[in-house]
């Protein structure tokens, strides 16, 4: 099994250029405020163009309902455990979906206290649970209600009366977007557990800035770095122009199940920041697809769920094959 | 966020009217209930003002003080803002267990320093008085006293009123000079000790928050307590808009979904919604574009307002 410290090396994932609507791009022609897509200067300081994901490496080759996702710099590992009893209220009619998210104590540039230090509070909550270290911070609550209100709408709860589903996301390390990271991790994991889900949800962070305060041209960058997002591009120093916009988005039916915005954003760079992290979300359902399919055919059988559908569906095997026709259509290639 | 179960026919009903336009306390889906707001409702703070939403509804209190810090070394230019967002246990009837209270006022404290800080609506520098020694902190607490419904709005609202009308002392920095262990004296004076004189936060474009809640098809604004229960709204969006109309940030609560494709215009449905909100709040706490009031308001104003339209009470500076 690879571990955390010794991780393949993603390769450079080969992003086509995003596929928008002709509607869309006629309407730009028209507007010329929009950056084109072939704008050569629009470089980024590891050379991606705006438009293009970081080396996205997935792992679902470790113990049954776990998924580790690597985006580069942002390492995040989750583990789903259930449905098992729920024990808070003795009836439901529908399953309740929980998250614990925590970062663990190296992720950060400022080493987290773990709790057990002298002084500090005791350590771990109530029922124990994995993670440990201590008491959840504010923001980390906050991020394990993002990510559990993201999730809810795509497991098929009602199937799951009386129960309860824990998600455990651990932060490994950390340089911008570990939120969404941890959203489409989390998705993983539930399908690799075997829990009966809509769908897939994927998500992605944009920044947007400007780059002099109004002027009404908008420059939006995909999948930013911590430092992307925090510094001068951010924008958000003193009431500028510029801020952060994260989506998360269940492809299946449409619907986005979350999205976060920190900073300010006109109409026009938030309309484009929308439309570009839902882009961007769709570029990462399609990897996570691509994956878990590659997974189904390795695995066979396999643990949890799985079992007894070692083969591809019908349709999975259509969906397969017309992927392999049209490679351009599929963003991304994962090894 | 603060809810009770409800049948599976109440809840139909609700969907049903909101459909039609008539929601169960008539009004229709764009109207909020009736605003009060009381400003300098805490004598002994430095700014505070109370937000009633409805018929006693919902009751948010939001008190601002100020005290000198020394800044840190990273930005010792730079005051800080710190915030508190906490639900009274008188709000609570549902017996919420003690984790999940705390996560509500996680969720509620982030969600609104979010929309607060980053929108840059204070300015940090502005607070320091001598770069690396003394700086301003705000604290500013809010306190949910009365929960039915719609809270983020109610905490954006009051937080708005108490930052806007509060008002520091003076103070002048002084510096040059040595002291008797020959270290040059780096202190501060107040201008004046006149309270008419205190100056207001440096704040501008302050957001308010407008939760958009999915109900069905349709979007509502400003949910009571009885459409906020558990399986009647199946989304919420926060939006949090400042006075130029700009989106500072979005929050999204519940576990739904909003389609895609609409996901931009939702978010500037909220824009002239929270517009008309902001002049109402702005002409209830005596600060319109004209004019801005310095200083602190003696006694307090009360403003009755009616969904969509704002009258001045008749007991003005009781």
């Amino acid at each position: 099994m690879y571990n955390c410290y010794t991780p393949r090396v993603a390769t450079k994932t080969q992003v086509s250029t995003l596929q928008t609507n002709s509607e869309i791009q006629a309407q730009r022609k028209k507007d010329d405020t929009g950056p084109s897509p072939a704008r050569s200067e629009s470089f980024r300081m590891d050379g991606r163009a705006y438009n293009q994901l970081r080396p996205v490496f997935i792992d679902l080759n470790t113990a049954s309902g776990s998924a580790y996702l690597e985006m580069e710099h942002t390492k995040v590992l989750v583990a789903v455990y259930g449905p098992k009893a729920r024990q808070d209220v003795e009836f439901s009619d529908e399953g309740k979906l929980i998250c614990d998210f925590r970062y663990s104590p190296f992720a950060l540039r400022a080493r987290r206290p773990t709790g057990k230090e002298k002084g500090g509070r005791e350590g771990g909550r109530e029922g124990g649970g994995g993670g440990g270290g201590g008491p959840q911070r504010d923001e980390e609550r906050a991020a394990s209600r993002t990510v559990s209100q993201a999730l809810e709408a795509s497991v098929q709860l009602a199937k799951l009366p009386k129960s309860v589903v824990e998600v455990f996301v651990l932060v490994l390390q950390t340089d911008g977007g570990e939120v969404g990271a941890a959203i489409s991790c989390a998705s993983l994991a539930l399908a690799e557990a075997g829990i009966e889900l809509f769908g897939l949800v994927a998500s992605c962070e944009v920044v947007a800035f400007t780059p002099s305060e109004g002027k009404r041209e908008w420059r939006v960058r995909v999948d930013p770095t911590a430092a992307e997002e925090g510094g001068e591009e951010g924008g958000r120093e003193g009431g500028k122009e510029g801020g952060v916009v994260g989506l998360a988005l269940m492809p299946v039916s449409g619907e986005v199940t979350q999205v976060w915005q920190k900073g300010r954003l006109d109409t026009r760079g938030s309309e484009r920041a929308l439309e570009m992290a839902a882009d961007g979300a769709r570029m990462v359902h399609a990897l996570m697809r691509k994956r878990l399919l590659t997974y189904m055919e390795q695995e066979g059988g396999g643990e949890g769920g799985w079992g007894g559908l070692g083969e591809m569906t019908r349709d999975d095997r259509a969906m397969r094959a017309q992927d392999e026709k049209h490679p351009e259509s599929v963003d991304g290639d994962v090894k | 966020m603060l809810s009770q179960a409800r049948s599976r026919t109440e809840l139909a009903f609700m969907e049903a009217g909101v459909e039609q336009d008539v929601r169960a306390d008539g009004r229709r889906r764009v109207d909020y209930r009736d605003i009060s707001v009381t400003v300098d409702v805490v004598p002994s703070s430095h700014g505070s003002a109370r937000v009633i939403l409805g018929h006693d509804a919902t009751e948010v209190l939001a008190v601002v003080k100020a005290d000198l810090s020394q800044p840190s070394y990273e930005r010792a230019r730079c005051g800080t803002l710190e915030l508190n967002v906490e639900v009274s246990p008188l709000a609570l009837l549902y017996k919420e267990t003690g984790r999940e209270v705390e996560d509500l006022n996680a969720e509620l404290t982030t969600a609104f320093e979010s929309f607060l800080v980053e929108s840059g609506a204070l300015d940090m520098e502005a607070l320091c008085i001598t770069p690396g020694k003394y700086a301003w902190t705000i604290y500013l607490d809010v306190i949910v006293l009365e929960g039915q419904g719609n809270i983020l709005d109610a905490v954006s609202l009051a937080a708005y009123a108490a930052l806007r009308t509060a008002a520091l002392p003076g103070v002048d920095a002084i510096s040059g000079g040595l002291d008797s262990a020959n270290n040059p004296i780096e202190d501060f004076e107040l201008s004046s000790t006149d309270i008419l004189d205190a100056k207001p936060l440096p704040v501008q474009n302050l957001p308010i928050c407008i939760t958009l809640n999915r109900i069905g098809n349709f979007v509502v604004v400003d949910t009571a307590a009885e459409e906020e229960a558990e399986g009647g709204v199946q989304a919420r969006l926060t939006v949090a808009v400042d006075e130029t109309g700009h989106i500072c940030g979005l929050y999204k609560g519940a576990g739904g979904g909003f389609p895609v494709g609409e996901m931009h215009t939702l978010a500037q449905h909220a824009v002239p919604i929270a517009k008309k909100v902001l002049e109402g709040l702005k002409a209830a706490i005596g600060l319109t574009d004209k004019k801005e009031k310095k200083g602190i308001e003696k006694g307090s104003s009360k403003l009755r307002c009616e969904a969509g339209t704002w009258r001045r009470d008749a007991c003005v500076g009781e």
